[in-house]
């Protein structure tokens, strides 16, 4: 798997500051992964059941042993069959959307980022015949929409209408999903985790405990990790509303020290806990993400 | 070192402002959001360094720059090595002290005493005393005030003189140049601001940087002050007998408006009249203050004319305050009168002296006696007798010895007329005719005859020097009184080295010519004073020209009747100063001569400073001539022992300081003091002020204004570099 050709249509719909000019979620979702799916050589997701659902055209990626041989030979067109039930597990998309996201320096605010993210996901995950699930959270579940295969809209019209809530926390929501899954499946958290490590840890190990598949997609914006402020900058806590004047020589030093401790703190443990945790800069463009996401979803119809 | 303006370093407090705002956090308006503190909550320096000064290059650049401001304009001084072992403490002060006489009236004498007393007693002062009238007197030169002698002011009185503030004022530039440069020089000015003493024409102020400060010792309110301003002579000449008409000008004056006891009371107040001590004629008049000054005319009377007379107007009041402007004393002499000898052609009688006597006889003030006489036949006391000689038309007729003497007259200050007609005019053409005559009675020598009386051509006049006291009465412009004045003939005169001509006719020759000779001087006049050559005893400026004439010739300066403390008296007198005995009116009798050359001899040991503004003595005096200043009130008689009737000269107080007008402070101030800073002048004073030098402290000036627009410059850079610093910082966040 290549990275995309610079330049091509896929890598600049996949560039956060051409994606920040669509407003339409789906239209989004849709040209992202499309534009995604078609430069990748195959598909190497497969799903079939007994209950014939439609024909539909052939597509790049599509496997060739799908091809209906029969209708090619009395229409002269590749179609492959679709069946009921297709789908072979269930994705719950994790949003987090605590005040600390609606923050950003970068073309895309890391809610909004986030918010493309998960639609791009969902619209990833239905175009797989996933069954897909959305959770708004902050330091309470603000809206779950439990997993299902015909969910797309109603997530993507979430995705769409969300504000930024307030203080956030982790554990007490990420609980509660846990709690609230009945199938084993793929839950993708999107957060800037800004609570201790071991907090973080507490909060996503009981939905690794229930057997899912957890891909944690850390949001850091560029001047998150760098902190590029003097000290003639006083800087506000946007949860807490908390003041602090930058003071100090190598403030920026120590902060970003710090910052590095707690990343390599978090993907330490969950290397652990087999986790699978990916810091995303949110200058970078979708793809990183999108093929880890691919890659979990691999992994996880792997280890059924 | 010290500063001229040290005020200015007050503004070396904005350092402050400086360091204040580097050690200030310069915040964002609006705090930076951000998604957590929660690292930065942990980080361990914060808080260090809190007060810490951002910037020292700028800061230290912004602060130079500053106070090299401000010791630029306190305009340091920094005393040159070896200039003097006395360390610079307090400051330097030169008192001027009134002692006009008015500062004897009401009280005014004893504040000014008791101001200056003050002054001497401040610790650590240089001080300088200096007491003025119409002249200046240094009576402390620079001393340390704890110096002063004790009795210094113990002596001191007021004195009989006027005020003359621009004579205090340069004393004072004296005694400021001569001062040390390291400390700051005060003029303290102690008098009554008396309006008569400043003259506003007088622009000598004080140096730049001399601080003056201004005590008026007048305590209102204060009665009223009544005086004898001056008298006026007027002359009836009746036959033989003179009758004299004195008008005497009288003055009421009041300190300040609503003063007065009784502002609005007529005072009553008797003038008399004294001749000789004796009283002539008593007026009681009423001086109302809404004329405050009025004339009083006395009765006319007959004075003897055989010598000169004592003259007062005395005033007695109740509500008068001071006694010595009351009396005005006055001289009464004969009328003076003029000799002038015309002297004609032998053989006939000529019609030039017909016009010529008419108008000289008109003239009353100098009186003319007028002789005659025949050229060829001129006696050596008649012309010794003349002021002025008019020879009509007859230059040529001169005999040898009646030439010598009349040359020598002229050398001695007489003066002589000469009119050229047709006899002069003959000769003229000859080359020999002048022959006989001495070198300075010849006329200029014509190259040429101009005009003829066949001729009849008509010629105006062009050009009069009218600055000539001979053309006084035309100082105005002579185009009104000369207009239609023709000249029929004129003979050529082409002046010699040494004449001057005082008028040109229109064709460019001259028509009078004057030749100094000795004392005395030669006018030529190139026609003749009848009407046949020009018509100009048919026209109205004839009269006042001959009047100028004849006054210039002979030299004459009236003598006034009295003169005003200060002033300086012509002695013109028949006999040789050494004949002469003078009574001062103190009653001290000392020869005149020995009390001229006292006079010298103290004149010449004055300090430098009180250079008075007359001479006290004519160093340049001849045998019989001398200047001599008069210096106390009353009669001064000068009498000799060779039979001279004895010479009067009256003195009297300055009327100027009986008026009580006071000037505008402020208007006084600014007008005595320099605007702008500069260096104090350098003036010469005895060498003493060549010890000063101002160079330095220029250099100085300049060095830190130099030193300033570079730190200035340094500033603007590093400021520069810094907001381009925080610009790029700017751009990067966005």
């Amino acid at each position: 798997m290549s990275a995309p050709v610079r330049g091509s249509a896929s890598a600049r719909f996949l560039d956060p500051a051409v994606l920040g000019r669509i407003s339409n979620l789906e239209l989004l979702a849709k040209t992202v992964v499309e534009g995604f799916i078609s430069g990748l050589h195959r598909s190497p997701f497969v799903g079939r059941s007994m209950d014939f659902a439609e024909y539909r055209a052939y597509m790049p990626g599509d496997d060739i042993r799908q091809i209906d041989w029969k209708l090619y030979s009395r229409s002269d067109r590749y179609y492959v069959k679709e069946f009921e039930g297709d789908t072979n597990t269930q994705v719950t998309l994790a949003l987090d959307i605590s005040r600390s996201m609606d923050f950003g320096t970068a073309p895309l605010s890391k809610l909004d980022y986030g918010r493309t993210l998960a639609s791009c996901l969902a619209y990833l995950a239905s175009r797989q015949r996933d069954r897909v699930g959305l959770m708004l959270f902050d330091d309470e579940v603000r809206e779950q929409i439990p997993p299902a295969a015909k969910h797309l809209q109603r997530a993507l019209l979430s995705l769409s209408r969300l504000e930024p809530g307030g203080a956030g926390d982790l554990e007490k929501p990420l609980v509660r999903l846990a709690d609230t899954s009945r199938r084993r499946g793929i839950v993708v958290v999107i957060s800037d985790f800004y609570e201790p490590p071991e907090q973080v840890v507490r909060a996503v190990r009981g939905l690794k405990v229930r057997g899912n598949d957890v891909l944690l997609f850390h949001l850091l914006d560029p001047a998150e990790i760098e902190l590029p402020y003097d000290e003639t900058t006083d800087l506000e806590d946007l949860e807490s509303g908390v003041r602090i004047a930058l003071s100090g020589g190598d403030f920026a030093r120590q902060y970003r020290l710090l910052v590095q401790q707690h990343i390599e703190t978090l993907r330490t443990r969950f290397i652990e806990l087999g986790i699978d945790y990916t810091l995303i800069d949110t200058s970078e463009p979708l793809d990183r993400a999108l093929h880890r996401y691919l890659a979990g979803r691999l992994w996880s119809m792997k280890s059924r | 070192m010290s500063f001229l303006a040290p005020l200015f370093l007050f503004g070396a407090l904005a350092l402050a402002a400086p360091v204040l705002l580097h050690l200030r956090r310069r915040r964002a308006k609006t705090p930076q959001p951000f998604p957590s503190l929660m690292f930065l909550e942990n980080v361990p320096v914060r808080s260090v360094k809190r007060r810490r000064l951002r910037d020292v290059a700028l800061l230290v650049a912004r602060c130079a720059a500053l106070l090299l401001l401000a010791l630029t304009f306190a305009q340091p001084i920094v005393p040159s090595l070896g200039a003097g072992s006395e360390v610079a403490a307090g400051e330097q002060v030169v008192l001027l002290l009134d002692r006009s006489f008015s500062m004897s009236h009401g009280g005014r004498w004893e504040r000014a005493l008791a101001a200056v007393s003050e002054r001497l007693a401040v610790a650590g002062d240089r001080v300088s005393l200096v007491g003025f009238g119409r002249q200046a007197e240094v009576l402390l030169p620079w001393t340390v005030s704890e110096q002063a002698p004790a009795s210094l002011l113990s002596g001191l009185r007021p004195g009989v003189d006027g005020t003359d503030y621009g004579a205090a004022v340069r004393a004072a530039r004296r005694l400021v140049n001569q001062a040390d440069t390291d400390r700051p020089v005060r003029v303290v000015l102690v008098t009554d601001v008396q309006a008569g003493g400043w003259d506003r024409s007088d622009r000598n102020p004080l140096p730049a940087g001399v601080e003056l400060e201004l005590l008026d010792v007048r305590q209102e309110p204060e009665p009223a002050n009544l005086a004898v301003l001056g008298v006026r002579l007027e002359r009836q000449q009746t036959g033989d007998r003179e009758r004299v008409v004195v008008t005497a000008r009288v003055g009421r004056f009041s300190p300040g408006p609503g003063t007065d006891d009784e502002p609005g009371a007529a005072i009553p107040a008797r003038l008399e009249l004294q001749v000789d001590e004796r009283e002539v004629e008593t007026l009681d008049v009423s001086i109302d203050p809404a004329e405050p000054v009025f004339e009083v005319e006395f009765q006319p009377f007959t004075v003897a004319s055989d010598r000169e007379h004592r003259g007062a107007v005395a005033l007695s009041a109740v509500a008068d305050s001071i006694g010595v402007d009351d009396v005005h004393r006055f001289v009464m002499a004969p009328g003076d009168a003029l000799s002038v000898l015309l002297v004609e052609p032998p053989g006939r009688r000529s019609q030039e002296a017909f016009y010529l006597r008419r108008a000289l006889q008109t003239l009353s003030d100098p009186r003319i006696r007028l002789e005659s006489a025949v050229a060829g036949s001129l006696q050596e006391t008649i012309l010794e007798r003349a002021d002025v000689t008019i020879v009509l038309d007859a230059i040529a007729d001169l005999q040898g010895g009646e030439s010598e003497a009349l040359l020598a007259r002229i050398g001695a200050g007489a003066g002589l007329l000469v009119s050229v007609g047709p006899r002069t005019a003959s000769a003229l053409a000859s080359a020999d005719a002048f022959a006989a005559l001495p070198e300075g009675l010849r006329p200029p020598a014509a190259s040429e005859r101009r005009g003829g009386s066949d001729e009849r051509q008509v010629r105006r006049l062009a050009s009069l020097s009218t600055e000539h006291p001979s053309f006084r009465a035309f100082s105005d412009g002579f185009r009104d009184a000369f207009t239609g004045v023709a000249f029929f003939r004129a003979e050529a005169l082409e002046p010699r080295a040494g004449d001057r001509v005082l008028a040109y006719l229109d064709d460019g020759a001259p028509l009078l010519v004057e030749r100094p000779v000795g004392r005395g001087r030669i006018h030529w006049y190139a026609t003749s004073l009848d009407a046949s050559w020009s018509d100009l005893p048919l026209h109205n400026a004839y009269v006042p020209w001959l009047d100028g004439e004849v006054r210039t010739l002979a030299g004459y300066r009236p003598r006034p009747p009295s003169y005003r403390i200060g002033e300086v008296a012509e002695l013109a007198l028949p006999l040789p100063l050494d004949a002469w005995t003078l009574e001062a009116p103190s009653g001290d009798r000392s020869p005149l001569g020995e009390f001229l050359d006292q006079r010298r001899a103290a004149a010449a040991t004055l300090p430098a400073a009180a250079t008075p503004t007359a001479p006290d003595a004519d160093p340049l005096a001849s045998a019989d001539q001398a200047l001599m200043r008069l210096d106390q009130p009353g009669f001064w008689e000068l009498s000799t022992d060779a039979g001279e009737a004895p010479r009067l000269l009256a003195t009297n107080v300055d009327a100027a300081e009986s008026d009580f007008g006071r000037l505008d402070a402020d208007e006084f101030a600014a007008g005595l003091v320099t605007v702008g800073e500069g260096p104090r002048e350098a003036e010469s004073a005895g060498g003493v002020a060549g010890e000063r030098s101002d160079a330095p402290r220029g250099r100085l000036w300049w060095a830190l204004a130099v030193a300033t627009l570079a730190a200035l410059c340094v500033e603007g850079v590093l400021a520069s570099v810094r907001q381009r610093r925080d610009a790029s910082s700017g751009a990067a966040l966005s």
